[in-house]
């Protein structure tokens, strides 16, 4: 079924001093199964487009189809739309709420109405997948490090069992090892369940890395939208909007300049070892 | 929605009254006032409307926004007005079907009472259009100064004013942020009985008060690393002047609340 955005539109605080268009002429097409990496520096527009697909902003212009739900619609069941479209905000240790990890998670299968046994069922699996275990559950999400906190809220909304899941900036302020964790993670559970992922984030290492189709957002517009390969391609347009390649694709690059035969399409930094330690082995035979 | 609530609703323009000292808006505000609720007789209406209508335009803030800013208290001068035309004994002018009197009196009570209330909103919405809310509490801790030698902590109460009113906005965005995550996993803030909606809040506040409690402690740390002890010894970036210009206001102000007064009593 998949998400479907037609001409939307949103203004911010109209009729105000303050008035700013922050999303304008937004055509969108989103398979199931896709995994997005949506970029684009801040007040480009990311964190608005997501919050419409749950219907948490209703479209001022233009309308949005998700599952075939149009949110426009008055007798929309938006809590069922939130259910299926199951959206992680920025820094969402920020929402914890509960005496123990356990119940924090249960928040949202409790808010579907399901029975108590499949409740615990959800939260155990959620809670796995996000790689805690059993001995956490009756501890306060207050006394976890930051980023187990980042994992419990995460889990908080994977025990809905959404089949679309959003994350806006899920690594931003951990540490390396965290960080690593938590995208390790989202790319397992993309690869073990039939979730369409939608990735938000300003880091071109991570989006590279484990989306398959990339949205540039732009003042507001869609500025690029293609696979990994199409949009790092055009390096120049990126870095007129403010944006940027993967580090390791700049490296490629700046090898490819100086005469080295190496592969231009290589957003990794283990792919780009691999060609490299191919090279080296190649000269080193000749 | 929340963010709608205009709080500190300063204009950042360029006019004589935003270039004026702060105290002497707070001071001349109180004057004003003062006249306000002594004012008696048509010169003497006609003299505060006339001085009122004056201050607007000097303030360059766009008449709209005074409107704006009367609305929500329509309704209370427009009750008031009507409690005034009917209770207020004397003579009466006309009669209807329920026994309620409308006398003179009380037509002429409603319209002074109309013109009181609009001109207390308009002359205190002028000296929040025109001040910033630090240079509003620059002035209240100069303005109250001379209480600290009874040790009345101007400096701490000031600050704590420009802190206060500096985390309305950051506190509004924050909840409209926790209430969107937790309507993200279902919560329903808007159906059920008064006991079920408050309960639904709670999910909502107690995260909004751990966050309140960490950009508290947070700010306390940063303002202790920048060496803050207090007022004592401190200096300003922009220190507040008493100019020609606030001399001069405060000598018509005091001049027409004299004459206010003078008609009034004498």
């Amino acid at each position: 079924m998949g998400i479907t955005i037609r001409n939307l539109e949103h203004i911010y605080m109209e009729g105000s001093p303050f008035e700013t268009k922050s999303l304008s002429g937004i055509n969108l097409e989103i398979q199931d199964g896709e995994f997005v990496g949506l970029i684009g520096h801040t007040g480009s527009g990311k964190s608005t487009l997501i919050q419409h697909l749950n219907g948490l902003l209703k479209p001022q212009k233009g309308e949005i189809i998700v599952n075939g739900i149009s949110t426009l619609d008055k007798d929309a069941d938006l809590k069922k739309l939130r259910s299926e479209v199951g959206l992680v905000f920025q820094y969402p240790e920020h929402q914890l709420f509960e005496e123990t990890v356990y119940k924090d998670v249960a928040f949202g299968p409790k808010n579907q109405g399901l029975s108590e046994d499949e409740v615990r069922a959800r939260v155990t699996e959620a809670l796995h997948y996000v790689g805690l275990d059993e001995s956490m559950f009756d501890k306060s999400p207050f006394e976890l490090s930051g980023g187990q906190k980042r994992r419990v809220a995460i889990a908080g909304v994977l025990a809905m069992r959404p089949k679309t899941l959003i994350l806006d900036e899920p690594a931003a302020g951990l540490d390396p090892a965290s960080r690593e964790e938590i995208l390790t993670q989202i790319r397992a559970l993309y690869l073990n369940s039939k979730m369409t992922v939608i990735l938000v984030s300003h880091s071109m290492e991570d989006v590279a890395r484990i989306a398959g189709r990339i949205i540039v957002m732009n003042q507001g517009k869609i500025d690029m939208d293609g696979k990994v390969a199409e949009v790092f391609g055009e390096a120049e347009r990126l870095r007129a909007m403010g944006l940027d390649v993967p580090q390791v694709s700049r490296l490629v690059k700046a090898l490819k300049e100086r005469g080295i035969p190496i592969d231009e399409n290589i957003y990794t930094i283990e792919k780009a070892k691999a060609a490299i330690m191919l090279l080296m082995k190649d000269k080193r035979e000749a | 929605m929340l963010k709608d609530i205009t709080l500190g609703q300063y204009l950042p323009l360029n006019s004589p009254l935003h270039r004026m000292d702060p105290r002497t808006k707070i001071l001349g505000l109180i004057l004003l006032l003062v006249g306000i609720f002594t004012v008696e007789g048509s010169i003497g209406y006609a003299l505060m409307i006339a001085f009122t209508l004056f201050v607007v335009l000097l303030s360059r803030v766009p008449l709209k926004m005074y409107v704006r800013g009367l609305k929500p208290l329509w309704f209370i001068i427009v009750f008031t007005g009507l409690l005034n035309l009917f209770l207020t004994p004397g003579t009466t002018i006309y009669v209807n079907g329920y026994s309620l009197h409308m006398t003179y009196e009380g037509a002429v009570l409603a319209v002074k009472m109309a013109i009181r209330l609009i001109l207390l909103i308009i002359s205190s919405a002028v000296l929040t259009y025109t001040t910033s809310p630090i240079s509003l509490t620059d002035g209240i801790e100069k303005l109250l100064y001379p209480f600290t030698k009874i040790g009345l902590p101007a400096h701490e109460l000031a600050m704590m004013m420009s802190i206060a009113i500096r985390f309305i906005p950051t506190l509004i965005e924050e909840t409209e942020k926790i209430s969107k995550a937790q309507q993200a996993r279902g919560a329903d803030f808007g159906s059920g009985g008064i006991i079920q909606r408050a309960k639904a809040l709670v999910p909502m506040l107690v995260p909004l008060f751990i966050s309140a409690f960490r950009r508290a402690d947070e700010l306390a740390v940063a303002m202790e690393s920048r060496c803050y002890r207090g007022g004592t010894g401190r200096t300003r970036l922009h220190p507040i002047h008493f100019r020609l210009l606030d001399l001069w206001t405060g000598v018509v102000l005091v001049s027409l609340i004299g004459v206010i007064i003078a008609l009034r009593f004498v």
